[in-house]
């Protein structure tokens, strides 16, 4: 005789199983005690387990002394968002759908050597390769488009679970961002004057040298146990494990994130 | 935390209280305000920890970055549902944080952290039996059997913590199950 899985009888007591599911369990249980005996057993241990919920186990002794100690010392933490993305809009969803099937068929017409779309297809392919006639010179002036911010990216892997991001010589109004993030690596993004800065990098280590202004900005990964953030040799924020020190006044937080001038003094 | 509600705790707290004017003055900076709701809910926080992690260190770490990360994280707290709901999701991803950042190692097994639910008696064999199958529940399991079977989430909510489908969280418990039917009966 077949029985019914454990986990399976787990989901028939939570009503997690459609009905079909729930008339065939019900009919094997009613001609099974060693299932029945089973199922008992389920609602046991989850009523012990709850149970539990209800006799909590005491904090440990001291451990209200340590947090506050560390929360008078600016320890700060900073806990994963816990607002939920918001779901995609299945209508976007539908619409890849189709464009997959249209790009599909067109794909299986073009392939026809007959096909009025692999015509279309092949005429549109030479449009694009051809290069279009220079446009006549008009009298206005061209647009002058604003540049793009200059930005630089690098990626820091930490060097036996640890990475020090060192700045050195920052001008004055140089920020420093700092959050959290599931990457395996520190992302470092400068933006501003601060991307025309000198990167230099070693395992677990990269410095940036006289950004003089602009935003660099730090996204350290959840899990590495330790990371740094120095200023001139000077330690203004600590990663340790999930804690994160600030250790220089002046940091304000945004979000998310964590903002330090990169100078003390700086506002 | 979520099934027992804001009167979980060595104290019961109301929840206009510790969700409105308590919270408020945590992120002010009130050591105080942190102290009471330190006081009203550090045991449901580090025994769903401890349970997470299986790890007594473990636990008291995730103890210290919620109540750590508290001033911040409140700022996210919209008063929507009930403050312990809320907690205990803070607490369910800060465990989940440190047990990724940890590898899931594990310390001590849990009946020797002293429970004082089985020193004082109360469904002693099944307790123990039970604590000693959880620690020895490979972590992907044993999340999901505590989230779902203690705390009372639902498989879609566990999926969106864990970064997995709903149908997948299901899988794990099912096999969770199966796991502690071993454990418990040989």
């Amino acid at each position: 005789m077949m029985h019914i899985a454990t986990g399976t009888l787990a989901a028939l007591d939570a009503s997690g199983l459609d009905r079909p599911q729930r008339g065939r369990a019900a009919a094997h249980l009613a001609s099974c005690a060693r299932c029945r005996e089973r199922l008992a057993w389920v609602r046991e241990v989850r009523r012990a387990a709850r149970a539990a919920v209800t006799e909590p186990m005491p904090a440990p002794a001291g451990a209200w002394e340590r947090i506050r100690e560390r929360f008078e010392r600016g320890d700060v933490v900073l806990l994963p968002p816990l607002e939920e993305p918001p779901a995609r809009a299945p209508r976007r969803r539908a619409a890849w759908a189709a464009a997959l099937v249209l790009l599909a068929a067109a794909g299986a017409a073009a392939a026809m050597p007959a096909s009025p779309v692999r015509d279309w297809l092949v005429r549109a392919w030479s449009a694009v390769r051809t290069p279009a006639p220079e446009a006549p010179p008009t009298e206005a002036p061209p647009a002058v488009s604003a540049p793009a911010a200059p930005e630089a990216v690098l990626l820091v892997a930490a060097d036996a679970g640890a990475v020090t991001i060192a700045v050195e010589r920052p001008g004055a109004d140089v920020r420093i961002r700092v959050r959290e993030w599931d990457g395996a690596e520190v992302e470092v993004r400068a933006t501003g004057a601060a991307a025309g800065a000198t990167f230099r990098s070693a395992p677990g280590r990269l410095a940036i040298v006289g950004p003089q202004s602009g935003e660099i900005r730090l996204a350290l990964p959840a899990a590495v146990e330790r990371a740094t953030l120095e200023v001139d040799g000077v330690t203004l924020l600590v990663k340790s494990g999930g804690a994160l020190r600030v250790l220089t006044p002046g940091a304000s937080s945004a979000g998310a994130e964590v903002v330090l001038p990169a100078r003390s003094g700086a506002p | 935390m979520r099934n027992a509600g804001a009167s979980v705790g060595s104290g019961t707290i109301s929840e206009h209280q510790d969700g409105g004017e308590l919270l408020r003055r945590v992120r002010q900076g009130s050591v105080d305000a942190l102290g009471e709701l330190y006081r009203a809910h550090a045991d449901a926080v580090y025994t769903l920890a401890l349970r997470l992690t299986g790890s007594r260190a473990d636990a008291e770490d995730v103890l210290h970055d919620v109540f750590l990360g508290l001033p911040r994280a409140a700022a996210s707290y919209r008063e929507r549902g009930r403050f312990a709901a809320w907690l205990g999701r803070a607490t369910a991803r800060a465990a989940l944080m440190r047990m990724r950042a940890r590898r899931c190692k594990r310390e001590s097994p849990l009946e020797e952290a002293g429970s004082p639910a089985a020193a004082r008696g109360a469904h002693p064999v099944d307790r123990i039996a039970l604590e000693r199958a959880l620690a020895r529940l490979p972590a992907p399991l044993r999340v999901v059997f505590v989230l779902k079977e203690i705390e009372g989430y639902s498989h879609e909510e566990i999926g969106g913590m864990l970064g997995i489908t709903a149908a997948n969280s299901a899988q794990r418990l099912s096999r969770a199950w199966k796991h502690l039917r071993r454990e418990m009966t040989r």
